[in-house]
């Protein structure tokens, strides 16, 4: 079998949207964006021996020794992808992670790691990466970008509940004037979303509860921002979840599906806040409801469409008892996806497992090999022996480069840590938990809930 | 204005401990722990609030640096 090569940007949305969209009131955040950009690593989980991993900026030493430990045999760029002294940092930071690999001077690191004819496995195909497929003689074999592009938006997860007869509570709106009309209408039954386009989590999805709000948004619409640009929002009525979960399956290039997994998640508001596995209770519901028929039925049309690779279906299951498949359609691979290869690469017998995230903010400079030192001091550090304990997933998260500062700078600085807990039971698990903060505090961080 | 501020992000954060633990000196993004998405919310409920209108291409978020140095942005615009 020939080894691949991972590598992608986890923000992939924003590479997808098209120039001309209108777009909601938001904030840039150059720290945010620096934590998502570090979280490439996570896809060592995906790595099979003697794999290629290429991230953007590079892994600790620490944490690569710690992962080869735990059986994870994968080579790695230590240095950061970087285009030199020529380019701002501004610049670097727009390009996905294929266009940085396409604009590198000729003999890096990268060109040492990849072996020709290597198969590539990104998070997602993004614009950039037929030419990164080209230029470093990687094996061709993943969809066109535009289809991509088209089977990610929220439109297309809308009309997809329509080709397989589902419920479709979506109205799409392409005007300011529709988008009043519509929200108006909509806010007389109770509070609505308007999602963008390429809304992800936590950013792109605007509730509004009032007609001040509706105003005030479509106001902005009509701001100088959003002048001469297109209108396309899908607006659907608040939903009364009771639990959000997700089904990872994958299509291949014969349009053979092979469903992998499904994952619950606790969301915190809109934004992810943890994954793990369901208990038998969903698992028999949504065998009852047919549910696993309609991702083969969704996976069957993304096929027919042009689209083959990873896909996140994201579902739900209402207050009122019922079940909503379909809510949101991620043709890429996930945080869920990564959840279920941390399963597959432990797989041992009555254990289970949580993907967790924890805000964090440091004052200084903070060494992360110290706070794996100290989980190891503290029992917590997962061991293949032990086959319990927390397995920090990314590095690069907890500190990233952060644009806004310069060099040597100190000052608070945000960061965000990805792990894998293991355990054997609920008290088991609320002991990790415990133990990690007070070990994360010792390091230096200070803890963000 | 300042505790009006802290009524509203703690209402944002569905926390009514930070009524105690915020004062004019907090961080909103790092000690109120305000997320992307939260922000906004947070803005939108201000402007009603105070009868005001924040421009978002040009907001800042030194803004949000401590609960006192929002409440003089707002301040500020308020007096327009």
């Amino acid at each position: 079998m020939k080894n691949a090569v991972h590598c992608g940007s986890l923000e992939s949305e924003r590479y997808w949207r098209e120039e001309d969209l209108a777009t909601l009131p938001s904030i840039p955040d150059a720290r945010a964006l620096a934590i998502v950009q570090a979280m490439d690593e996570m896809l060592f989980v995906f790595c099979r021996s003697g794999d290629i991993l290429l991230t953007r900026h590079g892994m600790d030493p620490a944490q690569y020794d710690y992962l080869q430990s735990l059986n994870y045999s994968f080579k790695t760029n230590m240095n950061p992808l970087t285009l030199g002294v020529r380019e701002s940092g501004t610049t670097q930071n727009a390009l996905n992670v294929f266009e940085l690999l396409g604009r590198l001077d000729p003999g890096q690191e990268t060109e040492r790691l990849i072996p020709e004819g290597s198969v590539l496995e990104p998070f997602a195909v993004l614009p950039g990466t037929q030419e990164a497929v080209r230029r470093y003689k990687l094996l061709p074999g993943l969809p066109d970008e535009q289809t991509v592009s088209k089977v990610n938006t929220k439109t297309y997860s809308a009309a997809m509940r329509d080709r397989l007869s589902l419920p479709n509570i979506a109205q799409i709106v392409h005007s300011v004037e529709e988008l009043l009309q519509s929200g108006q209408e909509l806010l007389e039954k109770g509070p609505f979303l308007i999602k963008d386009e390429y809304g992800v989590s936590g950013k792109g999805n605007q509730l509004v509860d009032s007609d001040r709000m509706l105003s005030r948004i479509a106001g902005y619409l009509e701001s100088s921002r959003n002048k001469d640009k297109r209108i396309r929002f899908v607006l659907e009525p608040l939903l009364n979840r009771e639990t959000d979960f997700s089904s990872q399956f994958h299509i291949d290039s014969e349009g053979q599906i092979s469903i992998l997994s499904v994952q619950q998640l606790v969301n915190h508001g809109f934004a992810f806040g943890e994954s793990h596995s369901p208990g038998p209770p969903l698992l028999v519901r949504l065998e009852r409801e047919g549910y696993w028929e309609i991702m083969h039925n969704i996976g069957r049309e993304l096929y027919a469409d042009g689209y083959y690779g990873d896909v996140c279906v994201d579902s739900m299951l209402l207050r009122d008892g019922s079940l909503a498949p379909l809510v949101e359609i991620n043709a890429r691979k996930s945080m869920s996806l990564i959840k279920h290869n941390v399963d597959r690469h432990l797989k041992q017998e009555g254990m289970h497992t949580c993907l967790i995230q924890v805000p964090l903010a440091t004052m200084g400079e903070v060494r992360y090999e110290e706070l794996l030192q100290r989980l190891e001091q503290a029992g917590i550090l997962f061991s293949p022996e032990e086959g319990e304990g927390v397995i920090p997933l990314s590095s690069g998260t907890l500190q990233p480069p952060d644009p806004s500062r310069s060099a040597g700078s100190t000052g608070s600085a945000k960061g965000k840590l990805y792990a894998a807990l293991a355990y054997r039971n609920e008290d088991r698990k609320d002991g990790l938990t415990r133990k990690l903060d007070e070990s994360l505090l010792r390091t230096g961080y200070t803890i963000l809930r | 204005m300042q505790q009006k501020v802290i009524e509203i992000i703690a209402e944002i954060k569905e926390d009514p401990g930070l009524l105690q633990t915020l004062n004019g000196a907090s961080d909103l993004t790092l000690d109120a722990a305000l997320d992307s998405l939260q922000i906004i919310n947070f803005i939108l409920r201000i402007e009603d609030e105070f009868d005001i209108e924040v421009d978002f291409d040009t907001f800042d978020l030194e803004h949000l640096k401590s609960v006192d140095r929002f409440s003089a942005y707002v301040a500020g615009l308020a007096v327009r």
